[in-house]
């Protein structure tokens, strides 16, 4: 097992703190229980502001927490680095179970009509008003992953928060923003367009590095 | 799904927006392993999960990890499908897998409902069924049915993957069959389900879903304590004015059920 480090000693998206997880994870396979405490060390507040972010409640971010870590420990096969970063992966099953616990408690009916003051919308808004000091030990490429997405225009970015961390649908999201079906695809679609298009542009950026 | 097709649909499928036979066929090419696919749903995935790191970063309550810790000692380490088949080293051990994994997993609906505080180490590995349920019907878009048993991982020996599922509302089980390459069973033509003796209970034609077969046997009036066995066959005249009343001599596979 590779030795503990600080869990914002390293980026998240360094060489190093990849090969770090792989480590990790090949730990979990070998049953080790210290690999799992230093997985979960460097990524659970990841894994919880997801949860928060989409369950908005706390208790429910704590069982999803839970339970994603749980899972990585009895399937840790199941991770696939071809398939992104082991924090993306912990990202993505926390988001698959806060939005089906959301879906079981009915809540998803709330967020549709907007009864939550304190929803996914108001989130997006205030979005540009918390930029974190962490920023500046992030390496320059996550910066340009952030940098992609908070340059979408605010009218594209709204949607595409509310289907990502709402889970509604596209004619949810028409309700939800009082706006025509159509015009919410356009949206949508368009900042899928400008994201992939500036992804595309860090990608080769990157592959032009020695 | 060609990796055009694919393309064109990832950024819907990061998003979920997706119908689920969409997003099923976008899976199953990333699945397939498309290495361009795989990165570029990463980075759009890697891109959105940006919103969440731009807000403050919460360390969730220490006790989450005191009490995940503990839960590892309980932890059943479950033994994956493939093991099992290799331990066993048989030709049909995936059928008496199959079969036992029937059990289990609908004796979970009874045992759930009782909600022990800790839970035992016999639960945790039904939650882990569980868990493989509920990512089955939602990879197959069907909400209102309930798994009766799991998709199988490929093997040499097995000629078909099957998804059997029982939509508890109509009281039907869903066949799905997906054909190996090169296998016998892609001219299966017909399910039914037998009783002990050998006598039809019910029978459904296989019809194509995709690169899938499904059949739906209603299965109303069933026993449900009883043994019952899946046949899958081939009819010689599937479409014809009257549905075949027994099963014929080209039994293309053969697995038992133990509903209880």
């Amino acid at each position: 097992m590779p030795p503990a480090k600080d869990p914002d000693a390293s980026p998240s998206h360094s060489p190093s703190h990849s090969s770090a997880d792989a480590d990790l994870v090949q730990g979990l396979l070998e049953r080790d229980r210290g690999a799992f405490s230093e997985l979960y060390d460097r990524h659970a507040r990841h894994v919880y502001a997801v949860a928060r972010k989409i369950s908005r409640c706390d208790a429910d971010a704590e069982t999803v927490v839970s339970d994603v870590f749980f899972e990585v420990w009895r399937k840790p096969e199941r991770f696939d680095e071809s398939r992104g970063t082991c924090r993306t992966y912990l990202m993505v099953l926390a988001r698959s179970r806060a939005l089906d616990l959301v879906r079981k408690q009915s809540r998803r009916n709330e967020l549709a009509s907007g009864n939550r003051k304190d929803g996914v919308l108001e989130q997006v808004v205030n979005l540009q008003a918390q930029q974190p000091e962490a920023d500046s030990i992030r390496t320059e490429q996550s910066q340009q992953v952030r940098e992609a997405i908070r340059c979408l225009d605010e009218k594209q970015r709204e949607p595409v928060v509310l289907a990502f961390f709402g889970g509604l649908t596209h004619q949810q999201i028409s309700d939800r923003l009082e706006q025509p079906l159509g015009t919410v695809k356009t949206r949508i679609r368009a900042a899928l367009q400008s994201l992939r298009g500036s992804l595309r542009t860090i990608g080769r950026h990157d592959d032009e590095l020695p | 799904m060609n990796c055009h097709d694919a393309q064109s649909r990832l950024g819907d499928y990061a998003l979920g927006l997706l119908p689920p036979d969409e997003a099923l066929r976008v899976k199953e090419h990333l699945d397939s392993g498309c290495f361009a696919c795989r990165r570029e749903i990463a980075e759009l995935h890697e891109a959105l999960f940006a919103l969440v790191e731009d807000e403050p970063l919460v360390e969730p309550p220490a006790r989450i990890k005191d009490s995940l810790l503990d839960r590892l000692e309980d932890a059943p380490t479950l033994p994956r499908p493939t093991d099992v088949l290799e331990a066993k080293n048989a030709p049909r051990a995936w059928l008496f897998l199959a079969a036992g994994i029937a059990a289990l997993a609908v004796g979970v609906w009874a045992i759930q409902s009782e909600g022990p505080a800790t839970p035992a180490p016999g639960q945790l590995a039904r939650e882990a069924w569980q868990d493989q349920i509920e990512g089955t019907n939602r990879e197959l878009g069907l909400a209102m049915t309930n798994l009766v048993s799991m998709p199988l991982p490929p093997a040499a020996d097995r000629r078909v993957l099957s998804y059997l599922l029982l939509d508890k509302a109509s009281g039907e089980l869903h066949v799905w069959v997906q054909p190996q390459q090169d296998s016998e069973a892609a001219i299966a033509n017909w399910a039914w389900l037998l009783d002990a003796d050998g006598n039809p209970l019910g029978s459904g034609e296989l019809i194509t879903k995709g690169n899938r077969y499904a059949a739906v046997v209603n299965t109303a009036g069933f026993d449900e304590t009883q043994e019952l066995r899946l046949l899958l066959t081939h009819e010689s005249d599937p479409t014809g004015p009257e549905a075949p009343s027994k099963p014929s001599d080209e039994v293309i596979e053969s697995m038992t059920l133990r509903l209880k």
